[in-house]
């Protein structure tokens, strides 16, 4: 009996969009915002004919909108799509998967439950770096734009993180604390990705770009099921 | 009575009506919990006296504030005591002392309610029942409380008193807290700053006297018109920090051509103080315009922000604490290592299982 | 016998409580407790030296500047750095301005009442005032008009019902000596040095950017200097600081010398509140360096009992000479007897007095917020007459001139200083001593800039890498209010243990072990009371210091006597 595998449309296309504009975003983010604690280059000549560090804020202030605007757009997706693109952390099974993969990874167990999607554990990384992080980023990051105008829309909103980290100097400290966060969340992510692609061979990093991952199928049975699966 | 004005009077004369006059009494009437019967007693004893009466407590503190008030240059000091208020207690001003003192408190207090002002510059003190600040043998919170109970409102001037300053940093060995963690019932306006800069205060003070009214203020409690804006939205060194030009260290090159000071430690960025704008001592300078980076003397834990010289300050503080770079840089090393770490393994246990796999494959056929 | 208790002792810094007994118009002892604490010295552990200043520096508003002043040379004396010439000269103008600002506020308007009587001054005549004040001075606000002017202002103040400030003080009280003018030229004046030390100030917020609390900085100064440059501390900054000088020069000169001298005139039969007559002082100002001490403008050294033909030398570093003892003070030591310099020292709060609202503190017991500093096992005082002491006891050519002028022109001996008026009197002509020199500090800031310098900061030694893992230094300086010395010790980069003793902790100290009295306590010993409901001469005697208790802060009865009545005053 050979190894057989059937292709599986699992990520919608406005899932692989939000997936790249976040990792983009992200990215560009951490970046201007390092640079922003950091500013390393000197610019030369007169200070008139320059506004490098202004250019640097200003990105910063462009992607913060378009990151928060992605993040809006996912938590509508996890409505509105597929099977593969939902999370629901209050399910027993969830936490179950948690446990399991936690041992696979561990080396506990010798073969995780293949999932087609994200496996739990995965879903839950995202929970913490990419949902907890983001919103304390986006929330610190706004209470910090909206300072200049204290009874403005932006600090109307926001302005409460302020009072609950005493003072604006803290709230900057720790999103750029955080902003760490994204680095150690990448890290892991690829080698996760990469693991999972090696040695399943299930097409995990293409899946991201096309949409597709390959399934691999036990028996018969199960054969036809994603048979059908494909078909509808 | 001579002819010198009355409150009621001034209040005209600053274009303040009758009817907002009266307004003014009965608000500070229903903040005193005063049934509407007392009004006309609060509205009488401001109509009939010349100026408004003001109680300033020194708490837990340094002074400094009181220096930086005697700095206004306007109005002058002795124009604001001496001709718009009348500064009943204050003790490092005032001629009477000890028993005759606390008298002429207590008579304000009396002939007053609901109606004096309280400044209060120091920060209350919940350790040990009091005892790090004692005046007159009591302690100095317990002061505090029963002299705000019949106040119309009261300024937190300076840090001190609205954040609790350097006694309040890390490991705040007295317990000391702001004033509006123990004045709960009446409008605290917050005046920060170590020490705010004279004009500030005197703002504030005299917009009372004339409006009638607490100034404007933002979410943090602060009058708007000092406090809108970060010393960064306004300072003379902003140019070189939009254009990316840095002081790397005290008095190098770029210090010489004033280059901003944000990469040794300026505060600037999320300090919310006049400094940049009214500037200091009558407009002559601010420390920043002088060479030294803002070390964030308005802020809420600015003693905790520290180190000063530097871009990161360390979390929580100082004393026990280390910055964000060393704190993330260490997390996603350890991360890097455990990812090293875990790929060996994998590739250890991936061999294992294919060792066994082809072992029994062998035994099978065999 | 009663025992009076004057809490709080206004116009002072800070929180002061004074208790004394009084037996036969005079006041046979004395407690002075210190009724405030904060606990910076303990804050500061575990912090960058160079941030300390900043901490330390909000010990005192008033005294604003020194501390920041001490606690960077401490520092550098720990670390071994040296600073650049000019940051010397700034350092030294920010000094010496801070001593006149500080003095003349004292002068006028914490001590000025002691002396002034507000209410008296409505009788006078005000031609006569303008005559008594244009035969005194050349300084032009002296018409009777303006004299005229300031008693309306006065009156109406009075008539008003609001006395705000002046309300129910001493007025009238026998002790009171000057005639109507005097008090109404002294009325004027304190209006006019209100307005006068807001500018004098600038000078601190030309190089310190803001005043109080103008900026410091281990290393140096950050007073960026450059002539050709339009955004740091160019001429136009530097004139502005010479304008504030020679203005400074002349409120001195035409203001404050003369009015000390014609009020001293009046009082100087009232010799009483000498003290313990020991005197102390670190000396400083460097001409040159802080460690060259022949170039000191104020000599150190210490007179014991009023002994000018002796000046015993002191070193602060040495285990044995600076003390500080906590029997009577809120504090615990292992050894509650034992005195401990201050690397050595410690600052554990330890309450014991009696529990808020009280009516008399208990000097058997711990009494104040205020250690016991001791040289040698004396209390010491410091200050403005301890070093005119001094200097004189070591022949300091010009304050010796200074102080001989005074006693001649006054038509005093030289015994008359050691007195609450010599006291007042001291820091007046210290004023005149400083105050003379800032030009001269100026000059040498313009004429080193001249010859090529510009540098205010010597960073070789700003990154922690470059120190020793282990130091210990002491920053002094004089401060208005006398000795000042910060102890640190640095372990690691960081700050392990820190003690200031401050210039209040000495003058206010309360007894030590052997019961032996703080200078305050010293001072109102013999002290006549005329009137006990109203104590004028003890808030001479105490203002006479200039007390600044969030610096230091405590007077008390000898065991065994029996008290008669207890006033609250
Ligand atoms: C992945 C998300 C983000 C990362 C990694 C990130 C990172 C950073 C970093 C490292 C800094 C420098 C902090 C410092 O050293 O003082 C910074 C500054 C800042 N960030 Fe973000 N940030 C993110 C998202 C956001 C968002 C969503 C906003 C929302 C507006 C925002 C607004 C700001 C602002 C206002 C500053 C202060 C910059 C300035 O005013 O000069 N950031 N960010
Ligand atoms: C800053 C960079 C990146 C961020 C922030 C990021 C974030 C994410 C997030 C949030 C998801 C979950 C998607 C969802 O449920 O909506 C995800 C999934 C995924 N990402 Fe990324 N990503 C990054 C870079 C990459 C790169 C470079 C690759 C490929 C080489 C990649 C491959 C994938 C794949 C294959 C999945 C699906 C994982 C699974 O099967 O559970 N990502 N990523
Ligand atoms: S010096 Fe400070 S406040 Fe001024 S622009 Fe630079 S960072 Fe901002
Ligand atoms: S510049 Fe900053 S530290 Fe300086 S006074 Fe202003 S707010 Fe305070
Ligand atoms: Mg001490
Ligand atoms: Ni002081």
């Amino acid at each position: 009996m050979g190894i057989l595998r059937r292709q599986v449309y699992v990520w919608q296309f406005p899932i692989r969009l939000f997936h790249w504009v976040n990792a983009v975003a992200i990215t560009v983010l951490f970046l201007t915002g390092m640079y922003i604690g950091y500013p390393i280059f000197v610019s030369p000549g007169e200070a008139v004919q320059n506004f490098f560090m202004g250019n640097v804020r200003y990105w910063h202030g462009v992607f913060a909108y378009a990151f928060t605007t992605n993040m809006l757009f996912r938590l509508y997706w996890y409505w509105a799509g597929n099977e593969y693109s939902k999370f629901r952390f209050w399910k027993k099974d969830f936490w179950q998967d948690v446990v399991a993969t936690f041992k696979y990874y561990t080396f506990l167990a010798p073969e995780h439950t293949v999932k087609v999607g994200h496996n739990a554990l995965a879903q839950l990384m995202y929970l913490i770096f990419i949902w907890i992080s983001s919103l304390f980023m986006i929330f610190t990051g706004f209470a910090m734009r909206g300072g200049s105008n204290p009874n403005g829309i932006l600090q109307t909103l926001f302005g409460w993180v302020v009072v609950n980290f005493r003072g604006e100097y803290q709230v900057r400290n720790l999103h750029h604390l955080v902003a760490w966060g994204y680095a150690i969340f990448l890290l892991s992510h690829l080698y996760m990705v990469i693991r999972q692609d090696l040695l399943d061979d299930d097409g995990t990093i293409s899946s991201m770009v096309n949409g597709y991952k390959f399934m691999i199928c036990k028996d018969a049975l199960e054969e036809e099921t994603q048979e059908r699966l494909l078909k509808k | 009575m001579s002819e010198s004005e009355s409150y009621y009077q001034l209040a005209r004369r600053r274009g303040v009506t009758r009817r907002d006059f009266l307004k003014f009494c009965a608000l500070t009437g229903a903040m005193l919990g005063l049934d509407a019967t007392e009004f006309p007693k609060i509205v009488q004893a401001l109509e009939s006296k010349p100026r408004l009466p003001v109680i300033y407590l020194n708490l837990q503190e340094c002074t400094c504030c009181t220096e930086s008030l005697l700095r206004s240059a306007h109005p002058l000091i002795s124009d604001l005591i001496f001709n718009m208020i009348s500064l009943d207690y204050m003790e490092p001003l005032q001629a009477a002392a000890g028993k005759q003192a606390e008298e002429v408190r207590l008579k304000t207090m009396k002939e007053y309610p609901g109606a004096y002002l309280l400044i209060v510059e120091g920060s209350a003190t919940l350790g040990d029942g009091g005892v790090y600040c004692t005046i007159g043998g009591k302690s100095s919170t317990e002061l505090l409380k029963e002299v705000a109970d019949g106040a119309a409102a009261v300024i937190a001037y300076g840090s001190c008193a609205t954040n609790a300053c350097v006694q309040g940093a890390y490991p705040n060995p007295t317990q000391a807290v702001p004033i509006r963690k123990v004045v709960k019932n009446k409008p605290v306006i917050d005046v920060p700053g170590c020490p705010p800069i004279a004009e500030v205060i005197t703002g504030t003070i005299v917009h009372y006297l004339t409006y009638g009214k607490i100034p404007e203020l933002t979410n943090l409690g602060r009058p708007k018109a000092f406090y809108q804006h970060r010393v960064h939205d306004n300072c003379v060194r902003r140019a070189f920090f939009d254009a990316g030009q840095f002081v790397e260290t005290f008095d190098d090159a770029g210090a010489k051509q004033g280059w901003c000071l944000y990469k040794i430690g300026c505060k600037g960025p999320t300090t919310y103080n006049a400094c940049a704008i009214t500037e200091w001592n009558d407009g002559v300078s601010y420390p920043i315009k002088s060479g030294h980076p803002c070390i964030g003397c308005s802020e809420n834990n600015y003693f905790d922000n520290t180190p000063f010289y530097t871009r990161l300050a360390s979390i929580p503080n100082n004393a026990i604490g280390k910055d964000a770079d060393t704190i993330g840089a260490g997390i996603l090393g350890l991360t890097g290592i455990a990812v090293a770490a875990h790929a060996g393994m994998t590739a250890v246990v991936k061999n294992h299982e294919k060792n066994r796999k082809e072992s029994n494959h062998d035994k099978n056929r065999n | 016998m009663t025992r009076i208790v004057i809490d709080p002792i206004t116009r002072i810094e800070g929180h002061l409580r004074i208790e004394a007994v009084v037996e036969g118009n005079r006041i046979i002892d004395a407690v002075s407790a210190g009724t405030v604490f904060r606990g910076i010295e303990k804050i500061v552990e575990n912090r960058d030296p160079r941030d300390v200043w900043a901490f330390v520096q909000r010990i005192c508003g008033v005294c604003t500047h020194i501390h920041a002043l001490a606690s960077i040379r401490a520092v550098e004396d720990a670390l071994d750095i040296r600073i650049p010439k000019n940051a010397n000269y700034i350092r030294n103008i920010m000094t010496a301005t801070q001593f006149v600002q500080d003095h003349v506020i004292h002068f006028y308007h914490l001590h000025g009442f002691d002396w002034i009587d507000v209410v008296s001054a409505l009788k006078a005549d005000p031609v006569q005032t303008s005559a008594l004040a244009r035969s005194i001075s050349n300084w032009p606000n002296s018409s009777d008009g303006y004299f005229r002017d300031v008693q309306t202002k006065v009156k109406t103040l009075v008539e008003s019902g609001q006395l705000g400030i002046f309300a129910n003080a001493y007025w009238g009280h026998p002790a009171y000596r000057l005639p109507p003018e005097a008090n109404l030229m002294g009325v004027a004046h304190y209006i006019e040095a209100l307005s006068w030390q807001k500018e004098v100030a600038k000078i601190h917020t030309i190089f310190g950017g803001k005043n109080p609390h103008p900026n410091y900085l281990v290393g140096g100064m950050a007073s960026t200097l450059n002539m050709d440059d339009n955004s740091v501390i160019n001429m136009e900054r530097l004139n502005l600081v010479k304008t504030k000088i020679d203005e400074a020069q002349v409120f001195v000169d035409q203001v404050l010398i003369p009015d000390i001298f014609a009020i001293a005139s009046f009082y100087k039969q009232d010799l009483y509140g000498g003290g313990g007559g020991n005197y102390l002082a670190y000396g400083g100002i460097p001409i040159g360096d802080i460690r060259e001490p022949e170039s000191f403008l104020f000599p150190s050294g210490v007179v014991l009992d009023r002994d000018l033909s002796k000046v015993y030398d002191i070193d602060l570093k040495d285990p044995k000479q600076i003390q500080e003892f906590v029997s009577h003070s809120w504090y615990r030591y292992d050894d509650p007897k034992a005195g401990l310099h201050p690397w050595q020292g410690k600052t554990e709060a330890s309450y014991d007095g009696p529990r808020p609202p009280y009516t008399n503190v208990d000097e058997k017991k711990g009494y104040s917020w205020i250690k016991a500093p001791r040289w040698q096992g004396h209390a010491m005082e410091v200050g403005p007459l301890a070093r005119f002491v001094i200097a004189y006891a070591r022949g300091n050519k010009e304050i010796k001139g200074l102080v001989d002028d005074a006693l001649q022109r006054l038509d005093l001996p030289v015994t008359a200083l050691f007195s609450t008026l010599g006291r007042t009197l001291a820091r007046a002509l210290e004023s005149k001593y400083l105050v003379n020199q800032l030009a001269g500090f100026y000059s040498d800031l313009v004429a080193n800039i001249k010859a090529g310098d510009s540098q205010t900061f010597n960073g070789e030694k700003w990154e922690p890498e470059k120190w020793p893992a282990q130091a210990q230094g002491v920053g002094f300086a004089e401060a208005p209010r006398g000795a000042l010395g910060h102890w640190v010790k640095i372990n690691n980069g960081k700050v392990s243990d820190y003690q200031a003793v401050v210039p209040t902790t000495w003058n206010a100290s309360p007894r030590d072990d052997s019961g032996q009295k703080g200078p305050y306590e010293s001072s109102l010993l013999d002290t006549p009371i005329v009137n006990e409901d109203q104590p004028l001469e003890v808030l001479r005697t105490i203002h006479s210091f200039d007390p600044c208790l969030a610096c230091a802060t405590h007077l008390l009865t000898p065991t065994g006597e029996e008290i008669l009545k207890v006033r609250i005053l």
